[in-house]
C-alpha cells in the first residue's frame, strides 16, 4: 500500500501523499508545508525532525526529498 | 527527534536513507570533502597494491610453471617414467667430418618414446631454397624437402618467403621461422624477426613453418591429425633434418624432438612430399612419393624446397 506522511500541523493531523508535498521549509521551531495544490500549513516541527518523521514514516519512499541545507526539503519530482 | 544528523547550509542529502546504508551527504567542499577525498585515495591505493599483488603473483605463478618444466616429475608406482629411449649422444657425436669429404647426407635411424625417427645431418653442404622446378637427377643435393606450405585456394606460399634476396611473400600466418643469412642458419619463432630483411638485404633466404620446437620447450599447433612429419632442427649450432618413419601427430613430434635435445624446431611440408637424401657411400635415400615427378605431373608454380648442396 502506498505511504502516507502523516503530519501535525497547529490546528490538525494532516495525512498527506507524499508526492503532493512541494516543499517543506524551515521557519524557527516551525516548519512550512507548501503542496501542490498551492496551499501552505504551518508545522508545529522544526525541520531536522520533520525530516525524521519522513524517514521514518516513508522509509525508502522518503527519497523523493531532499534536505538542502538547514532550511529546506524538497520534493525532487519538482526539479525542472 | 533529535537524533537527525547535523546538516551544513553547504550540504544536501537524499532523505529516506537510514546513517547505517551509509551516509549520502553531498557537500561542496570542506572537512566532509576532505573525509571523501581519504575514501578515495584509500580506495586507489588498495586497489594499486591488490594490482600489484596479483602482477607479482601472475609473475611468480610463470616461474613456477616454467619450472615445472625443467623439474623432473616426481616417480609414480604403477607408471615408472622410463627415459627417452634414444639419448642425444648416440647420434649426435657421430665424429667430426673432414672438410675434405665430399657433400653428403648422414643418415640414422632412432626411436624417440616408440617414434621411429630418421635423422639426417648434412656434411660440408650448404643451405639454399628453390622454388618451382626441381631436377630429380641432380647429382649436387645431397638433401631435399619441401620446405614451405602453399595454400590450396591460391597457390601462394604460406607465409613470408625469399629466395636469393627475392621476397616472394610476406605474412606471418605461422611463426615458426628458418633463415639462411651470410652462410648462418637461423631457426626460432616470433611474429616479427629482422632475419627477414636481413635475407633480402644479403641475398639469403627465409621460409616460415609451424614451429615445434622454441629454446628447447615444445610448442603446440593446431592441426591435430597423424602424419609423416618432418623439420628442420638446430641443436648447439649444428643444423639437421628430422623424419618420422610412423605418422605421428604434431604434439608427439615436437615432444621427441625436445627429448632428443633439440633447440630449436620448425616444420616441414611431411606426409608423401618427395625428396631424398645422398649418403657418404652415394646412395640415395628417397622419402615421399615419387611418381608425380616421373609421371610428368604439373606441380604448382609456388612448390618450394629446402636444398643441401
Amino acid at each position: 500500500m502506498k505511504k502516507h506522511l502523516v503530519i501535525s500541523t497547529s490546528l490538525d493531523l494532516v495525512r498527506i501523499a507524499p508526492e503532493y508535498v512541494v516543499y517543506i521549509a524551515s521557519d524557527g521551531n516551525y516548519s512550512t508545508l507548501v503542496q501542490r495544490d498551492g496551499e501552505v500549513r504551518m508545522v508545529s516541527y522544526q525541520l531536522g525532525q520533520v525530516e525524521k518523521m519522513i524517514s521514518d514514516q516513508l522509509g525508502a519512499e522518503g527519497n523523493i526529498f531532499i534536505r538542502i541545507g538547514k532550511s529546506l526539503i524538497i520534493n525532487r519530482n519538482f526539479i525542472y | 527527534m533529535n537524533d537527525v544528523q547535523e546538516i551544513r547550509d553547504d550540504e544536501i542529502r537524499v532523505l529516506g536513507i537510514t546513517a547505517d546504508e551509509g551516509d549520502d551527504t553531498f557537500q561542496s567542499g570542506g572537512r566532509r570533502g576532505c573525509t571523501w577525498m581519504s575514501l578515495l585515495v584509500a580506495a586507489v591505493v588498495c586497489v594499486a597494491v591488490l594490482g600489484m599483488a596479483w602482477f607479482f603473483d601472475s609473475q611468480s605463478v610463470d616461474v613456477h610453471a616454467v619450472d615445472a618444466i625443467v623439474v623432473e616429475a616426481e616417480p609414480s608406482f604403477f607408471e615408472p617414467e622410463a627415459a627417452p629411449v634414444g639419448s642425444r649422444e648416440e647420434w649426435y657425436a657421430s665424429g667430426i667430418k673432414s672438410l675434405a669429404d665430399k657433400p653428403h647426407t648422414e643418415v640414422m635411424d632412432t626411436m624417440i618414446n616408440d617414434i621411429p625417427l630418421r635423422i639426417f645431418i648434412p656434411h660440408n653442404a650448404v643451405m639454399s631454397l628453390q622454388r618451382d622446378y626441381l631436377d630429380i637427377e641432380d647429382t649436387t643435393i645431397v638433401y631435399v624437402a619441401q620446405a614451405a606450405d602453399i595454400r590450396a585456394d591460391n597457390g601462394e606460399i604460406v607465409g613470408a618467403f625469399v629466395i636469393k634476396g627475392e621476397p616472394l611473400t610476406q605474412g606471418v600466418s605461422k611463426l615458426g621461422y628458418c633463415a639462411s643469412v651470410n652462410g648462418e642458419i637461423h631457426i626460432g619463432m616470433a611474429k616479427s624477426t629482422d632475419l627477414f630483411e636481413q635475407a633480402v638485404r644479403m641475398g639469403g633466404c627465409f621460409f616460415r613453418q609451424y614451429p615445434l620446437v622454441h629454446n628447447g620447450t615444445l610448442v603446440e599447433n593446431e592441426p591435430k591429425g597423424k602424419s609423416i612429419r618432418r623439420s628442420v632442427c638446430k641443436l648447439r649450432g649444428q643444423v639437421f633434418m628430422v623424419e618420422t618413419l610412423s605418422r605421428e601427430s604434431f604434439h608427439d613430434f615436437a615432444q621427441s624432438l625436445v627429448d632428443l635435445g633439440v633447440d630449436d624446431a620448425v616444420y616441414l611440408v611431411g606426409s608423401y612430399s618427395y625428396g631424398w637424401a645422398i649418403d657418404s657411400e652415394g646412395r640415395r635415400h628417397e622419402f615421399g612419393n615419387k611418381s608425380p615427378y616421373l609421371n610428368g605431373y604439373t606441380f604448382p608454380e609456388n612448390i618450394n624446397y629446402i636444398v643441401w648442396r
